[in-house]
Order: structure tokens, then sequence, then C-alpha cells
């Protein structure tokens, strides 16, 4: 059947339907020449009964999973971000003042602390129901947030504070900035090729800095990056994909309970992930290089790095594991294609080695090499 | 949380045990009555497993219909046929219960306020799953015009999780009808989920063109 869907007429369908019964009850190898004989003279009926009996052979596993079962992380996808806790309800020494945002791993909310004057404003994390810790996990995950409190830097929205509420769910508290995603900032100010490179630079020294001090983002998208109103730039979320993360897998432990905490498992963004982030490989600096050439490729040309449009997630991961990515320069328009051409096609294509080898070993490296074609 | 965990529905168990008793007596309006409760209670079970999933209890395990019978119906009161018609009536309500939730996240994607997903650990995504249970449930309005007691299997045995024992008690039938409908109804479903994805030989025109 090409385009529409087919509705038989009831005599045609009992006609077919009587066949089916008949042919499904023979062995295989009977069956063609069955239907010869009980389909004389009506080519098109045989075609139907055949047809249909190819999709019944091929049908074999199709609905063997319980459509609760099937839906399920539907349902549970759907719950979070529609029964959101209410304005009011405390968090630690937070009060959550109403939803800011949601990710796939939980809900960000405006908060504030009680007994301050005036109230100092949050964002809060609210890490999803279904991903709740226990004890031993619970002081790993109070661990790791220490590290991540130490990260001071003017680019890096500060990780203020963070525990676990009552029924186990993982919370952090992080400095609540306002501004807008790096994509739609670049976008909106109309900014240059070369106010792009600059504003990037920025970041890779914030990336920088955390990998000195053993973090690795793991989830560097534009959504994470803000333009603040006076034009500097804050990441957010670091090392908060290696926290949940971590804690999930072990919650997780054996292959069968990981395989039915089928959502957000691994908390990254597919399209800015790195082969190895996408193979389940050990995540390192590499990748958050490869995810910041993904950043720059988009940010100067408008497009992903891939050869082609991918329709749907598997083809976004068949096209970070296996494709190539076109030069930039090709890819951008005319005007701004002439400026790529050459050395910074040559720098992004290196960050995107398919081998975390063959990148830049640092941030600061791939930095070094975008900031020779910005003075020039 | 475990079955044992779920209180019992006091409050309700009577006048549904009532209005089975009456659908059972011939009085089919009951069911106007009775859809709406079950789905409530089917709707309640899925956002409360929803929203505190662990891995000890999952939607999918042996059968939320089954549940909601020991929870809703009084047991002493009923014969088996009673069963029968409950299972149907709550197997129906499942269907529109999940359904709905998939015309929800449509819903929120066409208002724009869809997040991005994460990658999930299978191949099938959230979408894919919406997609998926829309296209199932509009293909299962269409075979139940021409061959009802095909889409009333599906939706015994998918959307309900009953055995095929169970299903032939539903459907009064022999269990050999309901794995042989089950054959022909999936095999039939199959071809209208994949015809518009997968390209098919010229043949398939053919049937493109029955009246």
């Amino acid at each position: 059947m090409l385009g529409g869907p087919t509705k038989p007429s009831s005599d045609r369908w009992s006609k077919i339907d009587r066949l089916l019964d008949e042919v499904l009850d023979l062995e295989p190898g009977e069956r063609t020449a069955y239907l010869e004989r009980a389909c004389a003279g009506d080519a098109a009926l045989r075609t139907d009964v055949e047809l249909l009996l190819r999709d019944c052979d091929g049908a074999i596993d199709f609905l063997d999973q319980p459509a609760a079962e099937y839906a399920a992380p539907l349902v549970r996808h759907l719950e979070d971000q529609l029964s959101p806790p209410t304005g009011g309800m405390r968090v630690g020494p937070y009060r959550i003042v109403r939803e800011a945002g949601h990710g796939g791993m939980g809900t960000v909310y405006l908060a504030e602390r009680e007994g301050d004057r005036p109230p100092m404003q949050v964002a809060l994390k609210l890490v999803r129901p279904g991903l709740a810790l226990d004890g031993q996990l619970t002081r790993r995950f109070l661990e790791e947030r220490e590290i991540l409190a130490s990260l001071n830097h003017p680019h890096i929205a500060r990780l203020l504070d963070g525990g676990v509420t009552a029924d186990g769910r993982p919370w952090f508290a992080m400095e609540f900035v306002q501004g807008t995603p790096l994509d739609r900032y670049a976008r909106e100010q109309h900014l240059s090729v070369e106010e792009r490179l600059t504003l990037f630079l920025t970041i890779c020294e914030a990336v920088d800095y955390a990998h000195r001090n053993l973090v690795v983002h793991r989830d560097l998208k534009p959504a994470n990056i803000l333009v603040t109103a006076d034009g500097s730039v804050k990441l957010l979320d670091f090392g908060i994909a290696k926290l949940i993360g971590g804690a999930v897998m072990a919650v997780a432990g054996d292959a069968s309970a990981r395989a039915r905490l089928s959502v957000g498992v691994r908390p990254m963004t597919l399209e800015y992930a790195s082969p190895e982030q996408i193979r389940g490989e050990e995540v390192t600096v590499a990748s958050d290089v490869y995810s910041l050439g993904v950043l720059l490729y988009e940010l100067l040309t408008g497009r992903r790095p891939y050869a082609s449009t991918p329709r749907d997630r598997p083809e976004i991961a068949r096209a970070i594991l296996e494709t190539d990515a076109p030069p930039p320069s090709e890819v951008a328009d005319e005007e701004v294609g002439k400026t790529l051409r050459g050395e910074i096609d040559s720098i992004l294509l290196k960050a995107l080695e398919k081998e975390p080898s063959s990148r830049y070993p640092s941030a600061e490296a791939f930095a070094n090499n975008l900031r020779r074609c910005v003075r020039r | 949380m475990t079955p044992s965990d779920i209180p019992e529905a006091d409050g309700t168990r009577r006048p549904i045990t009532d209005l089975l008793l009456d659908l059972s007596a011939g009085r089919p309006e009951a069911m106007d009555r009775l859809f709406p409760l079950v789905y409530e209670e089917l709707h309640r079970i899925a956002h409360r497993v929803g929203s505190c999933e662990r891995t000890d209890y999952t939607l999918g395990t042996t059968g939320l219909v089954h549940e909601t019978y020991l929870r809703l119906v009084d047991q002493s009161r009923v014969g088996i046929n009673d069963r029968s018609h409950f299972f149907a009536l709550a197997a129906r309500a499942m269907r529109h219960v999940l359904v709905d939730y998939a015309r929800r996240r449509h819903a929120l994607k066409r208002g724009g306020h869809e997040a991005p997903l994460p990658l999930e650990e299978g191949a099938v995504t959230i979408d894919q799953r919406a997609d998926t249970l829309c296209a199932l449930d509009e293909a299962l309005t269409r075979l139940a015009t021409f061959d009802p007691r095909l889409a009333q299997v599906v939706e015994c045995r998918f959307f309900g999780g009953l055995s095929e024992e169970e299903t032939a008690q539903v459907l009064g039938v022999t269990s050999r009808t309901v794995r042989r409908d089950w054959t022909k109804a999936k095999g039939w479903l199959y071809r209208e989920l994949t015809a518009d994805r997968v390209e098919r030989d010229n043949t398939w025109v053919e049937l493109d063109r029955l009246p």
C-alpha cells in the first residue's frame, strides 16, 4: 500500500479473512499451492492475501510489549512536566518561587533562600523523581558537589549548594543568571564572525579553567551558555551531568534495571555529544573539545556539522559516529565562507575528529589556534 | 510501590460493582457512567506510577487492568461474565488513557513547550512512542469498522495486557480463535503503521485500489 490507509469493503475483507484463516493453519511450504487453487481466476485476491500473510509473519514480535510498558517512558516524562512542585515548596534552605525551565533530568526553579534580606535568588535544579538516590550514593554525590562548588570563575555560574530531598531526589542551587542563550544572542545581535569568535574564545577560557580543576562539562550546548545584558558569557551546569549521571548509573546497577530506566540515563544532549559519549565510553577533556567544535561550527555557519540533515535521533547518532563533517566554509553562506576557508576550516575539523586523541589536547590549544586567526 | 500498598477504593467500589451488575442485567446505559470511573482510576494509577517510578514497579507488571479489577470490584458479588465485561471496558479505558498521554505530548510539542529530550538507552524515543500510539489508535479505529473482533482482540491483548484465555472469555470465542485473530490483527496493523515509512513494491498499489 502506498499513500493512504486501507479499508477494504466488508465483503472483500470476509474473503481475505477466510483465506487467511485457512492458510495460517497450513505449513509454510503448502501455502502457495493452496492459494493458487483457492484464488483461481482472482489474482488481486491472491496478492492481497499473500501480502497480508507476509505482514503477519513479519509482525511476529510486533505489539509483544504490553502497551502500558511501551508507554511508560512517555507517561513518566509527561508527569514530570505536568505536575511540578507548586510555588512555596521548600527544598533545603530554599523556597521555590516559580518554574524557570525544564530539561531531561528535571526541572529548574527560581528559588529564594529563606531568611536573607533581601532574599538571594538562585536557580534550583530538582532532579526528577525517578532518579532518587540511596544512602551511599548520597554521600558520593555530596562529595562530588564539593569539587564543583570550588570552581570559581567569572564566566562559570557558581554552584552554591546542593543536597538530597527527604524522598531522595538530588537538588542543586546555582547562581541565577539572567541572559540569552548563545545562539539566539548571536542571531539577535547580528554578531560578525570576529565577534562570534571573540565570544567563543571567552567560553574556551572558562572551559579550560574547569578542566585544569579536573571538571569536565559533558553537556556543552547553546542552552547552557548564556550571554547577559552586559554582553558577558556565563556557562551553566558545569559537571552536573556527571554528578547526576554517575548517581543514576549506580542506582540502576544491574543491566535489566538500567534498561528499564530508559529515559535520561545518560544526561547529555545528543546534538552536541561526541562519538565516545554516544558509544558510552570514557568522557574526557577531549569530549568537551569536540562539543566546543560543534558549538563553534553552528555559531559560524548556522548548521550543525552533519553531511546531511538527520531526520531522527538514530540518524543523528549515526551522523556523529560515522560521517565526517563537511568543511564549514562549504556550508556557510558565501560571504562568511570566504572568511572561514583555509585556517578556520582545518581548526574546526581537527576539533571535530572522531578519534579523541586526534583533537586538540585542550580547550586552550583549540583557542590559541583560533586566536591567531582573529588577530589577523 | 507494590499493589498491596495501593489503598482499596472503598468509596467507588460499591457503585462500580453495582454498575457492572446493571450492565450484565442488560442495561447498556450503565456503561456511560462506568467507563469514566474506570478511566479515572487507570489514569490515577498511571499518574502515580509515572511520578514515583523506581525499578521495582512499572506500569507493565502483571497488568494494571487486573489490579484495577481487584481494587474496584467486589468479587463476592460478581461472576465470571461480569469480570469479562469489566476486562473489556478496562482494556478500552487503558487504550484511551495511554493514547491521551501521546496526544498531550503532541499538543505540548505544537505549543512549543517541549524541552530537548536526553538520549535514551534504547533506540525508541518518547516522541516515537507517542507517534506510534497515536497511529496505532487510528489504525485500530479503522480496523474496527470492518472487523470489530480483531480490533477488540488488540485492545484486550495489547492495551489490557490480558492473556489469550482471558481474551477468549471476554469475546466468547476459543483461545485458538483469539490466537489467530491476534496474528491477523498484528499483520494488518503492522502494515498500516509501516506503509508510509517503508518503500514497498508496486503490488501494494493494487491493494490501495480496493473498494
